[in-house]
């Protein structure tokens, strides 16, 4: 299991959605990609101190739970890479913030998502990318 | 001589929907008129010349749903119209410039043919080459399939109404369009994941097709690899793309399109011509203007390449075609002897835009493919899906992997740093979505209330596009695609906000009508959870 934190920092100002959402997709066999939007009152529960702007995002096995990783990053950064495993299976994530009296609360979970079992691509690129990276 | 093995030619035909009435010369529509030009209309004229000749063609024809809206909408019906024309002028003038310096001259000439063809064949039928291909489908030369409703990488839509949503509007936007059901349904990107097998069949749809990493590494392991189709547990049948033959035609490095004396795409007159004798056609801004007139000639800088010189480019054609040929017997010689004389079938799949908009001989290639098949009489046999699934044995059982054809065989290009910005509200716009359907499908709706919720729907499946993340990611009209993105679904949230607050502001709703006119039957209870609908 991975405790790491995210390079990346929020760049812009989070969208307020109705309801707080979380995502998980897959990216490719050994990444998939965490994102989701907050409603006006947990974005004021972040900015009034509430929450610490620090939150866990925890990656587990579906089904099972079983614990593959965990990420820190800002509650405001919005999406996340995280790796999974090879070898296939399916996955979901889990975002948990402490609050100012200490006690750490699941704010979100995502649906599972599946990865790829297999990992080798048979060769160049071919598609229409080919064409369009001749600009590049 | 009896067929040693099958070929199936799939191109897959697809353009984002692009349709700004209001804007008489909007960038971005020229994607439209350059493929229609370029591509579709050398491809019926492909078709007709092969027909004349009592050649039925056997490709396979992928049509997403927003260019089959692009080629039914009058609106830009009008404007192709006036581009032809206006570069038929241009050509005029072209002509007079280039005199008698040849090669010069004779491509000019060459641009005039086929942008006198593309007028002549819009006017034949009347700016409605549909009916065409309607009628080269009814009479067996080609098979026609849809794809995705806005061409979506449906892996990367999690819930499930979605997918059907993308899956269901497509089926019945092709029984619409072409009054039949369409049995093959190209996934976008060749994006495959296992969720897709009940909504493809639900649709009605029987077969599509998968990169060869998903057949390779589906359970149980594939006998006879990407030589036979599969069939997955629910009786979806598989086709998977075999990558030599695709390589040969798509790559630009490896492949026939990069031969040197083949048309360069990337010089153009659009950039090299003098600005004040462009002006007219350039409306303000340097822009390709479709009239290139060098070739690749090698790894050179652009301002080195050499003049174009069409014939020595359609011999080379010629050469192309014999030894795709070759290879493509040879191949089934080797795949044969290996599965103990079974005869495989070689599936290849491209995009149709490659075939004369970006490889401009493109056109020509197939054509000398497909008549060197039936003239010389190869053990070849060119069929479509459909033809070959009726004619083989039950296919074997497989559950192919998560996989695409994107670089690195997975959701790289779509799912990256340059573009994952536009997940979040595109996802959230989607829940959004289904959380309405939820809401209102068993309501008494007033009229506009329905209207506001059906553009709401529409506006979610625009966000969904392929297209969007892959142009930021490879930075080409980048800040087109995040403006639309963001719209689709600023549309949609604020339309399903005046629903609910009952605000509905009808002549904003009727401008969205307007201009993102495609899928005139669309019910947003496509997206309810309700499994009945």
């Amino acid at each position: 299991m991975r405790m790491e934190t995210a390079e990346r920092t929020s760049d812009s100002a989070p969208a307020k959605a109705s309801v707080d959402r979380l995502f998980l997709l897959p990216k490719n066999p050994s990444e998939m990609f965490a994102c989701w939007q907050w409603t006006a009152a947990k974005i004021e529960d972040f900015g009034s101190g509430f929450f610490a702007p620090e939150i866990s995002v925890a990656v587990l096995r579906h089904p099972g739970g079983e614990p593959v990783g965990e990420y820190r990053c800002r509650w405001d950064s919005q999406r996340l890479y995280v790796s999974v495993p090879p070898g296939g299976g399916a996955f979901f994530v889990e975002l948990r913030a402490d609050t100012s009296e200490g006690r750490r609360e699941l704010l979100l979970s995502s649906e599972p998502a599946a990865t790829p079992a297999g990992s080798a691509p048979c060769g160049p690129a071919s598609t229409s990318g080919e064409f369009y990276r001749k600009s590049l | 001589m009896s067929a040693k093995g099958s070929l199936v030619l799939v191109l897959h035909a697809h353009l984002p929907y692009v349709n700004h009435p209001s804007s008489p010369d909007f960038l971005e529509e020229n994607w439209f008129f350059e493929g229609v030009v370029e591509t579709y209309i050398p491809l019926i004229t492909m078709l007709e010349s092969l027909a004349k000749d009592g050649i039925k063609a056997g490709l396979t024809l992928s049509i997403s749903p927003t260019l089959g809206a692009m080629l039914e909408n009058e609106n830009l019906e009008k404007k192709l119209i006036s581009y032809v024309e206006s570069r038929l002028a241009l050509l005029e003038k072209e002509s007079e410039r280039a005199g008698d310096r040849e090669p010069l001259a004779k491509t000019v000439r060459l641009y005039q043919r086929v942008y006198e063809q593309a007028a002549g064949l819009l006017h034949k039928y009347s700016g409605d080459i549909i009916t065409p291909l309607k009628q080269f489908q009814a009479a067996g030369h080609i098979e026609i399939i849809t794809t995705s409703a806005t061409h979506a990488v449906l892996p990367l839509l999690p819930r499930p109404e979605a997918l059907r949503a993308q899956i269901a509007v497509a089926a019945e936007d092709y029984e619409d369009r072409f009054n039949r059901k369409s049995s093959g349904f190209w996934l976008p990107e060749c994006a495959y994941d296992r969720r897709l097998q009940t909504y493809l069949k639900l649709s009605g749809f029987n077969f599509v097709f998968l990169e060869s990493h998903g057949v390779q590494f589906g359970s149980p392991s594939a006998p006879r690899g990407v030589y036979s189709p599969y069939r997955t547990p629910n009786g979806l049948s598989l086709f998977g793309r075999d990558c030599e033959s695709s390589r040969e035609v798509w790559s630009s490095r490896y492949g026939y399109p990069g031969d040197p004396v083949y048309r360069e795409f990337y010089r153009d007159l659009g950039y090299d011509g003098e600005e004040g004798y462009l002006n007219p056609w350039l409306g303000g801004q340097r822009r390709p203007l479709g009239l290139k007139y060098h070739r690749i000639t090698g790894e050179v800088d652009l301002a080195k390449k050499e003049l174009y010189d069409p014939d020595a480019a359609l011999a080379r054609v010629e050469e192309h075609a014999a030894d795709f040929l070759a290879k493509r017997l040879a191949q089934v010689e080797a795949i044969s002897a290996a599965n103990g004389g079974n005869r495989p079938v070689i599936t290849g799949c491209y995009d149709a835009e490659l075939f004369g908009h970006w490889w401009f001989e493109g056109p020509a290639f197939l054509e000398s493919v497909i008549r060197r098949i039936r003239q010389d009489r190869l053990p070849l046999q060119l069929v479509t899906p459909s033809e070959y699934l009726n004619s083989c044995q039950e296919p074997p059982e497989l559950e192919p992997d998560l996989s695409s054809w994107g670089e690195k065989g997975y959701f790289d290009p779509w799912l990256n740093q340059a573009n994952d910005s536009i997940y979040a509200p595109i996802l959230g716009a989607t829940e959004r979505m289904v959380e309405m359907a939820n809401r209102f499908r068993s309501h008494d709706l007033t009229h506009v209330s329905s209207r506001a919720l059906n553009q709401a729907a529409r506006e979610v499946l625009l966000s969904q596009a392929s297209d969007w993340p892959f142009l930021l990611y490879i930075d080409s009209h980048a800040r087109y695609a995040g403006e639309r993105v963001r719209g689709h679904c600023r549309n949609a949230e604020e339309l399903l906000t005046q629903v609910l607050e009952r605000r509905v502001d009808e002549r904003n709703l009727a401008a969205l009508e307007r201009d993102h006119a495609l899928f005139p039957r669309l019910d947003f209870r496509i997206f309810s959870s309700a499994s009945e609908f």
